[in-house]
C-alpha cells in the first residue's frame, strides 16, 4: 500500500470541503474589504454551487472506487465515500444553500462575510464528517462544525440573552465533546486503532460476538457525546435556552446541522451493534437497542410534554427538535432488530429519511419566522403570528404545510417519515415485539400531544384576527428558502420512494 | 382518482372563485358535487351488476403503499350520498352565509371535507383510507372552527381533532397490524384471500384499535360528547359532516371490515354493546335538550348508535336493515339540520321553547320539516318507515341477544317520535311566539335542500325498488361478503316487527306530551350528566397541562449547572448500570505493585482535592486543584510517558494562570451555599468520582495490543536517529503534538495579553463556568436576579479557558 497515492486518493474524496474551507478563509480575509451582505450572500451560493459542481463530477458518480477495494479488508483511508456519504453531502449542501437564502437579509453588512464563511465551514464539517471513517477524522469534522457555530452564535446577536445562549452553548457542548472524546478513547484503547473499519472489524471478530464490558461503556460514552448534538433527553438542555437567546438562522442552524452531523456519526460508528453477519440477539444486539429504545421513549416525551405550554415560538420549534430527535431515536433502536429480517423498511433508512424531511419543515418553519420578522417587531410567541393568513396568505399556507408536516399530517415529508420509523417499530421479530410495539404506541400518544401546539400556531394563524399588522417588504431570498423547504416538504410526503431508495442504498438495509 | 382530486383542486380555486361570483359562487361550485354523482350514478348499473371498478396510482412501491381505489356497492352508495347532499349543502350554504366575509373559506373548507370523505369511502388501500380519514378530521376541525371569534367554537373545534384525530391514530395501529396479519395493506387482497384473521393472535388487539378509531369517529358512547360540542359549526356544516356524512365513517369502516374482522364473540360483544349503549343514551339525551341543534346531534348520536348495533348483529338481515336505515336518516336528519338553520336565520334563535306556529310564516320550510319530521319519527309511507320495520326485524332476530336488543329499540324508537315533534312540528304548530326577529318566509337557497331530501325520503319510501335493486343489494352484498339479494316492500304484513312499531309510535307520542315533566325530572340528573365522559376529558387536559407544567419547572429551570447535574446524572446512571449488571463496579485490584512514590503521590492529591473542596477564597482552591494536576503529570512521568506529562505540565500550568487571571477580575467569592446543596453536590461529585475509578480500573484490565513503549523503544534509533527516548518522542514521533501545544500556548498567550490590556471594569456576576468546574462549591441561586446566569461581560470568552481544563483533565485520567 502506498501512502502517498493513498493520501491523494483522500484529498479528491474531500475536494468539495477543501473548496469550501478554503474560500471560507478568503471570505474571513476578503471581508474586511467589502462589507454587503447581499455581495457574500451571492458569492457563497456561487461557492456551495461550486462544491455541488464537484459532487456532481463523474469521479464521484462512482461512490465505489475500484482502487478501494484492492486495499486490504480492514484498513480503509481515513475517508471513504459510499452512498450514505454522497447522500449527506448532497442534503448538507442543499441545506447550506437554503441557510445561506435565509440568512441573506438577516445578517447585518459589516458581518455578512464572516457569517457565510462560518457557514461554510460548518457545511464543510458536515460532509467531512458524513465520510469520516477514522474517530480523529470524526472528531476533526463536528468541531469544523460546533466551532464556526460558536462565533455564530456570538456574532449575530449581542444582547444579554444572546450572550447567555452563546455560553450555555459553548459550555454544554464542550463538556459533551468532552464525553465523546472519553468514549473514544476507550474504543481506541479497546482496538488499537482509531480507522472506524478496521475498529468495527475487531469489534465484530470478538469471540462469538461477546463483547467486553469497556466497548459497552465506549458506546454508552459515545452516545452521550453525540446525544448533545442530536438533543437527545436528558442531554437537550440548552435547545430550548438556545434558540430562544439566539437568532432565527442561527436557531435554524443549530436544529438542523448538529443532527445531520450527530446521526451520521451515530450511524458510522455504531454500526458494530448491528451486526454484519452475526446471528441476532448477541451481547450488543440486545443492550444497544434498550439504550435507544430509553433514549426514544424519554426525548420524544419530555420534547413533546415540556412544548405543550409554551407560547415562544421558538422555544416551541426548540422542544419540537428535541421530540422528533426522540422519533428519530426509535430508527435507531429498531435498526439493529431489523437487520435481521426483511423489513419493508430498515430502522436507519427511516432515519436518513426522516433526518431530511425533519430538515426541510423545521429550517422551513425558521424561515417562516424570520421572514415575517423585523428588527422592531419580531415574531416572538403565538400570538405575534395571529391572523397572518389575511396580510400573508401564501407564507402562512408555506408554515401550515410546515406545522402539518411537523404534526405528521398524511401528504407531508412528515408523515412519511413517522410512517416509516413507526412501521419499523411494529415490525421487529416476534421476541421483541412487545417492546417495540410498546415503544411504537408510546410514540403514537406523542405524535398526538404534539399535535396540540403544533395546531394552536395554525388556529392562530388561521382563525384569530391580527393583533398588529406585520408589514415587512417582501424579499426573494427569504421567500426563496421558505418554497424550497416546502417543496421538499410536500413532495416527500406525495411521492418518498426516491429518497426512500436512496436512503436504503445509503445505509444498507 | 379523477374525482377525489377535482375536489381539491375546486377547493384551491373556491375563494378566489367566490370573489368573483359572490352569491352566485354557491350554485356553481354544487355544479361539480352534481356532476360527480351524475358520474358514480352512471356506475350504478355495472355495481349491480356485480363488477368492482379499480384505479391504481403508485405511490412507495417499496411498501406496498399504492393510492388504489375501488367502487363497489357500499362505496357507491357513500359516494352517491357525499355528493348528492354535498351539492345541495353548497347552495344551502350561499344563502345561509350570504356575505359573511369569510365565505369563500368555508366553500372552500367544505369541498375539501368532500374530496376527503370520497377518497375516504373510494380507497382500496388501508393506508390511503387513513390518510383521507385524518384529512377528514382536519376538514372538520377548520370547519367546526370556522366561527373562530368564539372561544366556544375554537374550543369545540379543538375537541373534536383532538377525540378523532387520536381516535384515527389507533385505527392507525389497528390498520397496520391488519395489514401485517394479512399480509396486504390492500382492501381488495385481504378481502379476497382465504385465510382467516380472526383465528390470529394478534386479532384482539387489532379489533380494538379499530374499534376505537371507529367509535370515536362515530361518537359512539362514551366518546359521543364532542357531537353535540361539533354544533359550534355553522348549521350547513353541521348538516353534512355532523350527521350525514363524516359520522357516518365510522360506520363506513365497519362495514368494510365486516367481512374480514366480524362474526366473532368479541366483535357481536363489543360492537353491539356499545352500539346500544349509545343508541340509548343519545335517545334520553336528546329529549333533554331544547336548543334544536343539541336535539338533532343527540338525536343522530342515537341513529349512530342503532347503525353500529346493527352491524354486531352481523346478519344479513341486520346489514341490509343498517344501510336502509343509514339511507333513510341521511335524508330526513340532513333536511331537518336544514330546517333547524332556517329557521335560525330568519327568526334569530334555536331554542324550542320560544319557537311555535311559525307554518303560516314559513310554509314551504314548515312543509319539508313535516315530512322530515314524520320520516324521523318513522310514519308510513317513508323510506324510514321500512327501515325502521327492518331493523325491528334484525334486531329481534339477533342471535342470543334479541330479547334484550329489542325492547331497547322499541325506546329508541319512541325517542325518535319525540325528537321529531321536538324539531319537526313544534316549532311550526301551536300559538305563536315573540322570536328575537319576525320570521319571514326563507329564500329559495334555504328550502330547496330540505325539500329534495324529505322529498326523496318519502319518494323512496313510495317505490322502495328505486333504490333496492341498484344502491342497497350491491351494498349489503360488499358488507355480507356474498351475493344478497335486498328487496324492499313498505307493506311487510301484520307481524312482530309491525307490532313493534306500533308500541314505539304510540310510546314515543306519550312522551311527546309529557315533554316538559321529562326535562324537569332530567334536570334532578344534571350532576350525574356533569361528570360524563367530557369531564374526563377536561381532566385529561388538564393533567396533561398541569404534567407540562410541573416537568417544565423542574427540568428546565435556566441554570446551567442544574442543566449539567442531569447530564452528569444520566451518563452516570447509564454507564453505572452496565457496570452493575456485569458485576464489574469492583473490580479486585492488584496492589503489589505499589512504590512509595505511588503512594505518596496518591496522598498528596486526595490532600490537594480535600483542600480544593473546603477552601474558603478562590485562589487557595484553584492552587490546590493545580497541586492535583502537577501530581497527575508526576504519575505519568512515573509510569514512563513523559511526552504525556509534559502536555499535562503544560495544560496545568496555563489552566492555573488562566483561572487567577479571570478570578482577579470577579466580585468576591459567593456566600457558600447551604447544607443540603454541599451535600447533594457531594453526593453527585462521589458518584461521578465512583464511575470514573470503576472505569479507569476496567480499562487497566485490557491489554489488547502491546504498550506503545516497545515501539517507541524499537524505533527511536532505527527511524528517527535519536538516543534520547523522551527528546526523539517530543520532537519526532509526536512532532505535531508538540506544535500544537506550542500553538495553543501562543494563543493563550495573545488571549492573556488581551485580557490584561483590556481590563473592563464592569464587574458581573459570578461566571457560569466556575459551576462545572467545582461542582461541588458554586451554587449561588439565591443572589441571581432571573433564571439563567448571565456572564460578566468579559466573562464569556475567559469561560472558555476554565471550560476546555475540564474534559483535558478527564481525558488524561482516562488514558
Amino acid at each position: 500500500m502506498n501512502p502517498t497515492v493513498e493520501l491523494a486518493n483522500v484529498y479528491l474524496l474531500a475536494l468539495p470541503e477543501i473548496v469550501l474551507t478554503l474560500s471560507a478563509c478568503l471570505l474571513f480575509l476578503a471581508g474586511t474589504f467589502r462589507q454587503n451582505r447581499h455581495f457574500w450572500a451571492m458569492k457563497s451560493l456561487g461557492i456551495l454551487g461550486a462544491a455541488a459542481f464537484i459532487l456532481a463530477l463523474p469521479f464521484y458518480r462512482q461512490p465505489v472506487d475500484p482502487l478501494f477495494a484492492l486495499q486490504a479488508p480492514n484498513m480503509v483511508q481515513p475517508i471513504v465515500l459510499d452512498r450514505l456519504a454522497l447522500l449527506l453531502k448532497i442534503v448538507a449542501l442543499i441545506g447550506g444553500a437554503v441557510l445561506v437564502l435565509f440568512s441573506w437579509n438577516e445578517v447585518s453588512d459589516d458581518l455578512a462575510a464572516e457569517y457565510h464563511a462560518c457557514l461554510l465551514v460548518i457545511i464543510a464539517g458536515v460532509g467531512l464528517s458524513a465520510m469520516a471513517n477514522d474517530l480523529i477524522i470524526l472528531f476533526l469534522a463536528l468541531e469544523m462544525i460546533s466551532i464556526p457555530t460558536y462565533v455564530i452564535l456570538y456574532l449575530q446577536k449581542t444582547d444579554l440573552g444572546a450572550r447567555e445562549a452563546a455560553a450555555k452553548y459553548f459550555l454544554l457542548s464542550v463538556f459533551s465533546t468532552g464525553l465523546l472524546l472519553f468514549g473514544f478513547s476507550y474504543l481506541y484503547g479497546l482496538c488499537g486503532t482509531t480507522n472506524i473499519t478496521a475498529l468495527l472489524d475487531g469489534l465484530r471478530s470478538t469471540d462469538a460476538g461477546r463483547l467486553p464490558l469497556i466497548a459497552l461503556v465506549a458506546l454508552v460514552m459515545v452516545v452521550a457525546g453525540l446525544g448533545f448534538k442530536i438533543t437527545a433527553v436528558p442531554f437537550h438542555f440548552y435547545a430550548p435556552d438556545v434558540y430562544q437567546g439566539t437568532s432565527l438562522t442561527s436557531a435554524a442552524l443549530l436544529a438542523f446541522v448538529p443532527k445531520v452531523a450527530g446521526f451520521a456519526a451515530l450511524l458510522r460508528v455504531l454500526d458494530f451493534v448491528w451486526p454484519g453477519n452475526r446471528p441476532p440477539g448477541v451481547a450488543l444486539g440486545t443492550q444497544a437497542p434498550i439504550l435507544f429504545w430509553i433514549l426514544a421513549a424519554m426525548t420524544m416525551t419530555v420534547g413533546n410534554v415540556l412544548a405543550l405550554l409554551q407560547d415562544n415560538l421558538k422555544r416551541i420549534l426548540a422542544y419540537s427538535s428535541v421530540a422528533h430527535a426522540g422519533y428519530m431515536l426509535i430508527g435507531l433502536a429498531t435498526a439493529p432488530e431489523l437487520a435481521h429480517q426483511a423489513a419493508a423498511v430498515g430502522g436507519g433508512q427511516a432515519v436518513v429519511f426522516y433526518l431530511v424531511s425533519y430538515g426541510a419543515m423545521t429550517v422551513g418553519a425558521f424561515a417562516v419566522l424570520a421572514y415575517l420578522s423585523t428588527p422592531q417587531a419580531p415574531i416572538e410567541t403565538v400570538d405575534d403570528l395571529a391572523g397572518v393568513s389575511r396580510s400573508h396568505p401564501a407564507v402562512a399556507l408555506m408554515m401550515a404545510i410546515f406545522l402539518f408536516s411537523l404534526i405528521g399530517m398524511p401528504l407531508t415529508a412528515g408523515f412519511a417519515g413517522k410512517f416509516f420509523l413507526f412501521l419499523g417499530a411494529l415490525e421487529v421479530r416476534p421476541e421483541q415485539a412487545v417492546l417495540f410495539r410498546c415503544l411504537a404506541l408510546i410514540a403514537a400518544l406523542n405524535a398526538a400531544a404534539g399535535a396540540w401546539y403544533y395546531l394552536r400556531i395554525i388556529a392562530a394563524m388561521y382563525l384569530r384576527t391580527p393583533l398588529r399588522a406585520i408589514d415587512k417588504p417582501a424579499t426573494w431570498p427569504g421567500l426563496a428558502a421558505i418554497a424550497v423547504c416546502a417543496a421538499i416538504t410536500v413532495a416527500l410526503g406525495v411521492y418518498p420512494t426516491p429518497l426512500l431508495q436512496a436512503a436504503k442504498a445509503a445505509v444498507g438495509q | 382518482m379523477t374525482a377525489v382530486l377535482s375536489g381539491f383542486v375546486l377547493a384551491l380555486v373556491a375563494p378566489g372563485l367566490y370573489r368573483r361570483a359572490r352569491a352566485g359562487a354557491g350554485w356553481l361550485l354544487a355544479l361539480l358535487p352534481l356532476g360527480l354523482a351524475g358520474y358514480f350514478g352512471s356506475y350504478t348499473e355495472a355495481v349491480a351488476a356485480g363488477e368492482t371498478v379499480r384505479a391504481s396510482y403508485s405511490w412507495a412501491p417499496a411498501l406496498g403503499v399504492d393510492l388504489s381505489f375501488c367502487l363497489d356497492g357500499l362505496s357507491l352508495l357513500f359516494a352517491l350520498l357525499i355528493t348528492g347532499i354535498g351539492a345541495l349543502i353548497l347552495i344551502y350554504a350561499g344563502g345561509y352565509l350570504s356575505g359573511h366575509p369569510q365565505l369563500g373559506r368555508l366553500y372552500a373548507f367544505l369541498l375539501l371535507f368532500m374530496a376527503s370523505m370520497l377518497g375516504l369511502v373510494l380507497a382500496d388501500n388501508l393506508l390511503a383510507l387513513f390518510v383521507f380519514w385524518e384529512l377528514t378530521s382536519l376538514s372538520s376541525y377548520l370547519l367546526i372552527g370556522f366561527d373562530h371569534e368564539r372561544a366556544e367554537a375554537r374550543a369545540a373545534a379543538l375537541q373534536a381533532l383532538l377525540v378523532t384525530g387520536g381516535g384515527g391514530l389507533a385505527l392507525l395501529a389497528g390498520l397496520l397490524l391488519l395489514g401485517q396479519a394479512g399480509g396486504s395493506l390492500e382492501l381488495s387482497v385481504l378481502l379476497g384471500q382465504p385465510h382467516d384473521l380472526r383465528g390470529h393472535p394478534l386479532y384482539l388487539p387489532m379489533l380494538l384499535l379499530v374499534l376505537l378509531g371507529a367509535f370515536t369517529k362515530s361518537a359512539q358512547f362514551p366518546f359521543h360528547f364532542w357531537l353535540p360540542g361539533a354544533m359550534a359549526a355553522p348549521t350547513p356544516i353541521s348538516a353534512y359532516l355532523h350527521s350525514a356524512t363524516m359520522v357516518k365513517a365510522g360506520v363506513y369502516l365497519l362495514a368494510r371490515l365486516h367481512p374480514l374482522l366480524g362474526g366473532t364473540d368479541a366483535w357481536h360483544a363489543l360492537v353491539t354493546g356499545f352500539g346500544a349503549a349509545t343508541m340509548l343514551a343519545g335517545g334520553l339525551l336528546a329529549v333533554t335538550q331544547t336548543d334544536l341543534k343539541r336535539i338533532l346531534a343527540y338525536s343522530t348520536v342515537s341513529a349512530l348508535g342503532t347503525l353500529v348495533l346493527l352491524l354486531g348483529i352481523g346478519t344479513s338481515a341486520a346489514v341490509t336493515a343498517a344501510l336502509v336505515f343509514l339511507l333513510a336518516h341521511a335524508l330526513y336528519k340532513g333536511a331537518l339540520f336544514l330546517v333547524a338553520g332556517a329557521l335560525d336565520h330568519e327568526t334569530g334563535t334555536r331554542d324550542v321553547r320560544q319557537l311555535g306556529g311559525l307554518w303560516r310564516t314559513m310554509p314551504v320550510t314548515a312543509a319539508a320539516a313535516g315530512l322530515a319530521a314524520l320520516s324521523l319519527a318513522g310514519f308510513a309511507p317513508f323510506l324510514s318507515f321500512i327501515g325502521k320495520e327492518l331493523v325491528f326485524e334484525a334486531v329481534w332476530a339477533a342471535p342470543g341477544a334479541g330479547f334484550i336488543l329489542a325492547p331497547a329499540a322499541v325506546l329508541a324508537g319512541a325517542l325518535f317520535v319525540v325528537t321529531a315533534g321536538l324539531t319537526g312540528v313544534r316549532p311550526f304548530w301551536g300559538a305563536p311566539r315573540a322570536t328575537p326577529r319576525p320570521p319571514h318566509e326563507a329564500p329559495l337557497s334555504l328550502w330547496l335542500g330540505p325539500v329534495l331530501l324529505a322529498g326523496s325520503g318519502l319518494l323512496f319510501g313510495l317505490w322502495p325498488a328505486l333504490v333496492a335493486a341498484q344502491l342497497v343489494s350491491p351494498a349489503v352484498t360488499a358488507v355480507v361478503g356474498h351475493p344478497q339479494h335486498v328487496l324492499l316492500a313498505l307493506w311487510h304484513g301484520f307481524n312482530l316487527a309491525l307490532a313493534l312499531s306500533g308500541v314505539s309510535l304510540v310510546l314515543g307520542l306519550a312522551l311527546y306530551l309529557g315533554w316538559n315533566a321529562i326535562r324537569r325530572a332530567s334536570a334532578c340528573l344534571e350532576p350525574l350528566l356533569n361528570r360524563g365522559p367530557a369531564m374526563w376529558y377536561e381532566v385529561a387536559l388538564r393533567g396533561l397541562n398541569r404534567l407540562a407544567q410541573g416537568q417544565t419547572r423542574l427540568l428546565q429551570s435556566g441554570y446551567l449547572r442544574y442543566y449539567l447535574m442531569i447530564v452528569l446524572v444520566a451518563t452516570a446512571g447509564l454507564t453505572g448500570a452496565t457496570l452493575v449488571r456485569r458485576g464489574r463496579l469492583a473490580s479486585p485490584v492488584d496492589w503489589s505493585g505499589l512504590s512509595f512514590y505511588d503512594a505518596g503521590l496518591a496522598l498528596l492529591i486526595l490532600l490537594a482535592t480535600a483542600a480544593a473542596v473546603l477552601a474558603r477564597s478562590r485562589l487557595a482552591a484553584i492552587a490546590a486543584l493545580g497541586v492535583v494536576g502537577y501530581s497527575v503529570a508526576l504519575v505519568f512521568v512515573l509510569f514512563g510517558a513523559p511526552d504525556v506529562a509534559m502536555t499535562q505540565f503544560l495544560v496545568e500550568t496555563l489552566t492555573v494562570i488562566l483561572f487567577v487571571l479571570v478570578f482577579y477580575h470577579l466580585p468576591e467569592s459567593p456566600a457558600v451555599s447551604h447544607t443540603l446543596a454541599r451535600l447533594r453536590d457531594a453526593l453527585l461529585a462521589a458518584a461521578v468520582g465512583v464511575l470514573m475509578t470503576g472505569l479507569v480500573l476496567l480499562a487497566g484490565d485490557v491489554q489488547y495490543h502491546p504498550p506503545i513503549s516497545a515501539y517507541f523503544a524499537e524505533h527511536s534509533l532505527a527511524d528517527a536517529h535519536g538516543r534520547n527516548l523522551v527528546n526523539v518522542i517530543l520532537v519526532d514521533f509526536r512532532g505535531l503534538d508538540t506544535l500544537g501545544e506550542i500553538t495553543v500556548l501562543a494563543v493563550a498567550g495573545v488571549g492573556v495579553y488581551a485580557l490584561l490590556k483590556l481590563r473592563v471594569g464592569a464587574q458581573g456576576h459570578s461566571a457560569a463556568g466556575s459551576t462545572e468546574v467545582q461542582p461541588a462549591r458554586t451554587d449561588a441561586a439565591p443572589l441571581e436576579p432571573e433564571p439563567g446566569p448571565v456572564p460578566a461581560v468579559n466573562g464569556a470568552p475567559q469561560d472558555g479557558g476554565l471550560a476546555l481544563a475540564n474534559p483535558a483533565a478527564e481525558e488524561g485520567g482516562g488514558r
